[in-house]
C-alpha cells in the first residue's frame, strides 16, 4: 500500500493554477525526486500533501485513508516534514530541537519516556550529529543545522519523509549525507519526497523522477525516462549532455539553449 | 552565548518570590512592629495587625499576581510573535486592556456586576492582541511589530484620556495617570477577588501552551506539521493573554515593561526554550513587581510614586539596550 497518494491535485491562488491536475504517489522503499524549474509548483504540491495547503480540486490519501479524515497529531506521526527554511527563531539547543521531533507522540503534561529516547538516540546516530547536540542551533553552519533539523525529522519515527530542497546550500559532502540518509530510510521501509535542483543527485539516489512546469506535471518516471536532453531543453531550456566515465554517468548542462524564449 | 538550562532556577526564583513578598509586606509609610502583630494577634484588632491584613496584604498579593500575568504573558507573546520585543505594554495589549475597564469602570458598568470591570479589561486585551496579530503577527518582522505597537499604544492612550475626559471625573487627570502607569496602592481585597478567577484561567491557557509555542519556534507551517492545529493553539494564547492582562490592567493599571524584561533575563536559563520559559516567567514577573511595589513605598513614603513609573525606569533603560544589541547583531 502507499503512504501517500495524491490524484489530480489543483491548487488556485489568486486565479492561477501554482498546480493543476498532478499525481504522484510515496510507496515504501522509494525515493522520489521533485525537479523543475523554479516556480513549477514543486513546494505547493509538497505542502499540497502534507495538508499545510488546501487543495481545490483532486484529492490526497494517507496510508489509504482520506488525508481529510487524519486529525494534525496523526498526520504528524506519519509524515514529517523538512521546509525550505529550517531557521529556528529562538538560539536553541541541538539536543532539544531533536527532542522536538518527538512532540507528535506526547499528550500535553506527558513527559518522554524510553521509547522516545530510544527514537531520538536512534535519530542522532543516523543524522551524525552526536557532536552537535550540546551546540546552539542559530550558531551552525548551513550544513550542521540541516543535519540537526533531519535528526528531528527521523526522530518522529514518521515512515514518510518529505524535504523541501534540503541540500540547496551545502557543500558535496555534506550533500552526499543528508542524500544517503534518505536512501536509507528508504531501504528500511520508509518513502521519501525530495525537491531537487542538482540533476545529479536527482540521478542517483532517486528510484523515481517527478518533473513538473508550470504547475503541470511534464514526465514521471525513473530517472533515465525523465532526464532526456530533448524534455530538459523544453522544460529547463538548457542544453544537456550524458558523459560516460568508468563506470559513472554523468549529466552535465552544457548551456542555455539558444532558441529558448 | 550560555544557552543551557539551569536546574537551581526555578528554586531560587521562589526562594526570591518569598523573600520579595515579604520586603514588600514589610515595607509602608507606617512602621510595623512584626512583634506587636504577632503577640497581640488580629483577634484583638491592633493597629499592626490591621495594617497588615487590610491594607499591606492585599496590595502584595495584587503586586504578585500582576507580575506573575505580565511576566507570563510577556513570555507568551514572545513565543506566539516569535519576537523578543513583543510584551503586552510595549505593542499595545496593555492599553487597550486600560482602556476596556475605564470604560466599564467611569460609565458606570462596572457597579452592575463584579466581573464587568476585568470582562472590560479582557475585552479590550482581546481586541488589542488580535491588532496586533493582524497587523504583525505572521512574519515575525521587529519592525512590523514596534510600528503597529507604537499606533496602538497611541490610539489606546489617547482613548483613555477622551473617555476619563468624558465621564465628568474631577479627578480625571489623576485617574490617567492611574491608568497609564499603573499602581497596587489601596487595593483592597475584593481587588484580589475580582481579579482572580480571570488570571487562573488566563494561567491555564498560557502555561499549557508550551509545546505549541516550541515548535512554532519552526515557524507556521513547521508547527502544523508537527501535529498543532494552529488555528485553536493561537485562539488559546490570544485568549490567555486577554484573560491575564485584561484581570491585572483592570485592578493596577497598565504596569509597563514586565511582560518584556522578565523574558528577557529569564530565556537564556532555560536554553530559550519558548515552552519552558512559561513558568519561570511567571514567578519571576511576580518578584520584579513585588521588589518595584516595595521600592515605591521605601523611596518615598511621603508621596507616592506610580508603580509604572519604577518599572519603566528600570525596564526603559533595558528596552534601549535590547534595541542596541539587536541592531548590532543584525548587522
Amino acid at each position: 500500500m502507499s503512504h501517500i497518494q495524491i490524484e489530480q491535485a489543483r491548487v488556485v491562488r489568486n486565479g492561477v493554477a501554482i498546480v493543476d491536475g498532478v499525481s504522484v504517489e510515496l510507496v515504501p522503499g522509494q525515493v522520489v525526486g521533485l525537479i523543475g524549474p523554479n516556480g513549477a509548483g514543486k513546494s505547493t504540491l509538497m505542502r499540497a500533501m502534507l495538508g499545510l495547503v488546501q487543495l481545490d480540486a483532486g484529492s490526497c490519501r494517507l496510508q489509504g485513508r482520506q488525508l481529510e479524515s487524519w486529525s494534525m497529531r496523526e498526520r504528524a506521526r506519519q509524515m514529517a516534514y523538512l521546509p525550505q527554511n529550517t531557521e529556528s527563531h529562538w538560539p536553541l539547543l541541538a539536543a532539544r530541537v531533536i527532542a522536538m521531533g518527538r512532540l507528535p507522540h506526547l499528550s500535553y503534561w506527558q513527559r518522554p519516556g524510553p521509547g522516545d529516547q530510544q527514537a531520538i538516540a536512534r535519530a542522532v546516530q543516523l543524522a551524525e550529529v552526536e557532536d552537535l547536540l550540546e551546540r546552539v542551533v542559530t550558531t551552525l553552519s548551513g550544513g550542521e543545522r540541516m543535519r540537526v533539523n533531519l535528526a528531528r525529522l527521523l526522530a518522529t519515527g514518521a515512515p514518510s519523509l518529505l524535504a523541501d530542497e534540503p541540500i540547496a546550500s551545502l557543500d558535496p559532502y555534506h550533500q552526499f549525507h543528508i542524500m544517503e540518509i534518505f536512501a536509507e530510510h528508504a531501504r528500511s521501509g520508509g518513502s521519501v519526497l525530495v525537491v531537487l535542483h542538482d540533476l545529479n543527485y536527482a540521478a542517483r539516489f532517486c528510484d523515481r523522477l517527478l518533473l513538473m512546469d508550470h504547475g503541470n506535471s511534464v514526465i514521471q518516471g525513473a530517472p533515465a525516462e525523465v532526464l532526456q536532453p530533448e524534455i530538459l531543453r523544453r522544460v529547463y531550456g538548457i542544453d544537456t549532455r550524458w558523459v560516460e566515465s568508468e563506470d559513472l554517468s554523468l549529466i552535465v548542462p552544457v548551456g542555455r539553449h539558444r532558441s529558448h524564449h | 552565548m550560555r544557552s543551557k538550562p539551569r536546574w537551581w532556577l526555578l528554586p531560587f526564583l521562589v526562594l526570591a518570590l518569598l523573600l520579595a513578598f515579604l520586603l514588600d509586606l514589610l515595607s509602608g509609610p507606617f512602621p510595623l512592629k512584626l512583634s506587636e502583630v504577632f503577640s497581640s494577634g488580629a483577634r484583638k484588632g491592633s493597629v499592626d495587625a490591621l495594617v497588615l491584613l487590610e491594607i499591606r496584604l492585599p496590595r502584595s498579593i495584587l503586586a504578585g499576581l500582576v507580575g506573575a500575568c505580565l511576566g507570563l504573558a510577556g513570555a507568551a507573546m514572545q513565543g506566539l510573535l516569535r519576537n523578543p520585543l513583543a510584551g503586552p505594554g510595549l505593542v499595545g495589549v496593555s492599553n487597550c486592556a486600560a482602556l476596556g475597564a475605564v470604560i466599564t469602570f467611569y460609565f458606570g458598568f462596572a457597579g452592575l456586576a463584579w466581573y464587568l470591570l476585568p470582562l472590560g479589561g479582557l475585552v479590550g486585551a482581546a481586541l488589542g492582541v488580535m491588532l496586533i496579530f493582524f497587523l504583525a503577527g505572521r512574519e515575525a518582522s521587529v519592525l512590523g511589530l514596534i510600528l503597529a505597537g507604537v499606533a496602538i499604544n497611541a490610539v489606546a492612550s489617547s482613548l483613555i484620556s477622551l473617555a476619563l475626559n468624558f465621564s465628568e471625573n474631577p479627578y480625571a487627570m489623576s485617574e490617567i495617570v492611574y491608568w497609564l502607569l499603573g499602581s497596587v496602592a489601596d487595593s483592597s481585597i475584593r481587588d484580589v477577588a475580582i481579579a482572580v478567577p480571570f488570571m487562573f484561567a488566563g494561567w491555564l491557557c498560557l502555561l499549557g501552551s508550551g509545546r505549541f509555542l516550541d515548535a512554532l519556534s519552526f515557524g507556521e507551517e513547521g508547527a502544523q506539521s508537527m501535529g498543532f492545529n494552529i488555528g485553536r493553539q493561537r485562539a488559546f494564547i490570544i485568549v490567555g493573554v486577554a484573560l491575564t492582562v485584561g484581570a491585572a490592567v483592570s485592578v493596577s493599571g497598565n504596569v509597563g515593561f514586565v511582560g518584556l524584561v522578565v523574558p528577557h533575563l529569564i530565556r537564556p536559563l532555560v536554553g530559550a526554550e519558548p515552552g519552558r520559559l512559561l513558568l519561570p516567567s511567571a514567578i519571576a514577573g511576580a518578584v520584579m513587581v513585588l521588589l518595584a511595589d516595595a521600592a515605591v513605598q521605601l523611596l518615598s513614603p511621603q508621596q507616592e510614586l506610580k508603580l509604572g513609573v519604577v518599572t519603566a525606569l528600570v525596564g526603559g533603560p533595558f528596552f534601549l539596550w535590547l534595541v542596541y544589541r539587536m541592531r548590532h547583531e543584525a548587522v
